[in-house]
């Protein structure tokens, strides 16, 4: 029976260069999937391996996520751990797995090959790190070690796209060969079935809980067995100081390691908002604006520009590409910035350094970053919590991160502030970003007490990368796959639903044509009457503000343009001139607040800054952690938004 | 002493930690088990430390820093220097 392309697996501790090595290997063949049952992604893609007679032989190979140990401490080794026996819904072992071990850090990498060797599967040694090895006075005896572990070790550099020739033919013979690791240790799982398992300890399948205990049972003799080679093999030429360790000198100083780490926050800051920001217009334009007009157009030379097919295409179709397309300049910017931060090696300083603020929620220092990226916008800060090691705490910062208040809400609190509190419109803006960062918090310590209790604080210890200048090829390769996925898979969920929320816009309740309705006739506008009175105890019971909250809920750029044009008049010209449209809120706030408008209008602020960002968000959390939380989220903010905006009212009316 | 009272260029050697069972196990996992010898290479932000240990850079948290009793075998020369000089009065200074 035919079953497909061999299945390669790349196995190694975090920060080896696993994945550069992966990316260097498949190039754009390669895709995302997620890990059986679980949010943890993985890497899966295409290698043409030289063959007999100049012919190629196409193997699966699958990036699995980092691990220090196969004695599984969160979610993402234990996923690791499962796809190496072949447990559960993995379905068998990889035919090959290619140990990716670091020359810098040998005594963890043997630690972990001599685990791996447990599982019986046959392997390779793919050794990376040589050059920062040998700058920093270590020498491995790689012939020697190839004898000591009986499988064939190769020198790779996939930065430099150094040896993957020579691993590539390896795999080939290894596919052949099926060398086994020789640790004198090993004790293949004899006896286990690896693919019929019931979990039966917390999830745990049977193969990988018999894969525990058995290395449980050996961890001092694989301890023993990696001093026994480091000692034989390794040879050490005593401390060097480094590039790498004056650089850090500065950038891990007690003094500047702070100022330093925020001014790079500051930089992703302005990458996706002022950099960014321009851009996006731009595109808006030609898509919405340009493409929009070419398409009523050509429907005008059959008479259909102003039916309901014209609105379909231009404010649904054409609206969802635009907004998918607006978000490719900050996500293209974000990868390219997150690519070069983790390929320089500061990405592990910046964890390191913010480790102390995070922990305080159970999380690591790299959480600090997608946070910080969200007051600029929420997709590429969602995008960013996948630097993170633990996909438990993934989970946590992407629940977190719509709490940032991005850029697309300052729009609605310029123009509240200043119709609401002329005087005090800067103090107003200010409390909201105090705000924001306060529900971080209090979000983060009451989800930590509660479903994740499960992130206990452990220890920082991190092999700190040698720093390096990033490659460029690579580098472009991996935004282009990244933002590749993005497009597809969020652009998707986005397009629908714009498409949907144009349907509502567009079905007549009170008669009229499909398509051609106003806003408070159609079945949106009836929505928005039925749902306003929920925010009578919020001071705001009127159909203008719940639509436009409604058209929020796709983006929030465009709430003071509903808001503008469910009172039909024009939008602003500048958000800190609002106009008529200042009259009409104000009146529809006193009228709605019984006299407060004031807390009204901060109870309005304060939905808008905590109830769900945008529909893009939405989708963005359902591509990384599922749709079950990516709803569930929805539900809690909405929901806490809600009481917030009821609580602020409601004090506020009594001042 | 503790780790977190270490200077730049100490040497020492790692006796012991106050950490649960498993997390020491994870700990040794990682490299740092007693009887490792490390030399400090930075001091970071909230009392973290680098540790050069066989030529990798370890990172540690201040926290754990602080749970790490050591003993101190030398100081290294000043950091810009490359040799392995022992200062002992230093060293006995420290140790005192």
């Amino acid at each position: 029976m035919d079953r497909g392309p061999a299945r390669i697996a790349l196995l190694g501790n975090p920060n080896v260069g696993k994945s550069t090595l992966f990316n260097a290997l498949t190039g754009a063949h390669q895709h995302t999937v997620n890990a059986p049952g679980t949010t943890v992604h993985w890497e899966v893609g295409r290698w043409r391996l030289p063959a007999a007679h100049g012919t190629r032989q196409e193997v699966d190979l699958v990036d699995l996520p980092g691990t220090q140990s196969l004695l599984a401490a969160s979610p993402d080794e234990q996923v690791t751990q499962d796809a190496l026996v072949g447990a559960g819904a993995h379905g068998a072992p990889p035919d090959l797995t290619i140990v990716v071990a670091d020359a810098t850090a040998l005594s963890r990498s043997l630690y972990l090959l001599a685990q791996a060797a447990e599982t019986g599967t046959p392997a390779i040694v793919a050794l990376t790190m040589n050059d920062v090895a040998r700058g920093r006075g270590i020498t491995v005896d790689v012939a020697r070690l190839s004898e000591r572990l009986g499988v064939p070790v190769v020198e790779v550099d996939p930065r430099m796209r150094i040896g993957l020739g020579e691993l590539a033919s390896t795999v080939h013979r290894a596919l052949h060969d099926r060398p086994y690791l020789h640790t004198g240790l090993e004790h293949v799982l004899a006896g286990v079935s690896v693919t019929a398992d019931s979990p039966a300890d917390g999830g745990i399948p049977d193969a990988s809980r018999a894969l525990t205990d058995q290395i449980q049972v050996h961890a001092d003799d694989h301890f023993e067995w990696v001093a026994g080679i480091e000692r034989d093999l390794v040879s050490h030429s005593g401390h060097r100081e480094t590039w790498s360790d004056r650089i850090d000198r500065i950038l891990l100083n007690p003094w500047f390691g702070i100022p330093v780490f925020l001014g790079v926050m500051w930089m992703l800051f302005q990458l996706t908002t002022t950099i960014a920001g321009p851009i996006q217009d731009l595109i808006d334009a030609v898509v919405s604006g340009w493409f929009g007009s070419v398409i009523t157009s050509f429907l005008g030379l059959f008479d259909l520009d102003t039916g309901w097919l014209n609105g379909f295409l231009v404010n649904g179709v054409v609206a969802g590409l635009a907004t998918v397309a607006t978000f490719i300049p900050p996500m293209g910017l974000m990868f390219l910035a997150l690519s070069m931060l983790e390929d320089s090696g500061y990405m592990a300083r910046a964890g390191f350094v913010a480790d102390r603020v995070m922990r305080l929620m159970g999380l690591d220092g790299r959480a600090f970053l997608p946070l910080v990226i969200g007051f600029g916008c929420n997709l590429p800060a969602l995008a960013a919590t996948r630097t993170l090691p633990n996909s438990r705490q993934r989970l946590l910062t992407g629940l977190l991160v719509p709490l940032s208040s991005c850029t697309a809400r300052l729009t609605v609190y310029v123009v509240m502030a200043t119709i609401f509190f002329p005087h005090n419109a800067g103090t107003a803006i200010f409390a909201m970003y105090v705000t924001s960062v306060t529900l971080i918090i209090l979000a983060g310590l009451v989800l930590r007490r509660t479903v994740f209790r499960d992130l206990k604080p452990e220890p920082f210890v991190l092999n700190l990368p040698a720093y390096q200048r990033p490659r460029i090829k690579p580098m472009a390769m991996s935004v282009l796959m990244r933002l590749r996925d993005f497009v597809v898979r969020a652009g998707r969920v986005i397009m629908a639903t714009l498409i949907v929320m144009w349907a509502l816009i567009a079905i007549p309740i009170n008669g009229g044509k499909f398509g051609d309705v106003p806003v408070e006739d159609s079945l949106y506008g009836a929505t928005a009457h039925a749902v306003a009175p929920v925010f009578a105890p919020a001071g705001f019971d009127d159909w203008h503000a719940s639509a436009a909250l409604a058209t929020g809920f796709v983006a929030k750029e465009v709430v003071v343009g509903a808001l503008a044009q469910s009172y039909a008049v024009d939008e602003p010209v500048a958000d800190n001139q609002p106009g008529l449209l200042a009259d009409r809120l104000h009146e529809t706030f006193d009228r709605t607040s019984g006299g407060h408008p004031g807390a009204a209008a901060a109870a309005f602020m304060l939905f808008v800054l905590a109830y769900t960002p945008c529909a893009a968000t939405v989708a963005e959390q359902r591509r990384h952690f599922g749709w079950r939380p990516a709803i569930a989220a929805v539900g809690v903010s909405l929901v806490g938004a809600w009481v917030l905006a009821v609580a602020v009212f409601q004090i506020g009316s009594l001042l | 002493m503790y780790l977190k009272d270490c200077p730049i260029g100490a040497e020492v050697c790692l006796l012991s930690s106050d950490f649960d069972e498993p997390t020491c196990f994870r700990l040794r996992e990682l490299g740092l088990s007693s009887g490792v010898c490390a030399r400090i290479v930075q001091r970071a932000p909230f009392g973290g430390r680098v540790l050069s240990i066989a030529g990798q850079r370890i990172a540690i948290d201040g926290g754990t820093a602080r749970r790490f009793a050591v003993e101190l075998t030398g100081i290294a020369a000043p950091v810009a220097a490359t040799s392995m000089a022992v200062a002992p009065q230093r060293a006995a200074e420290l140790t005192a």
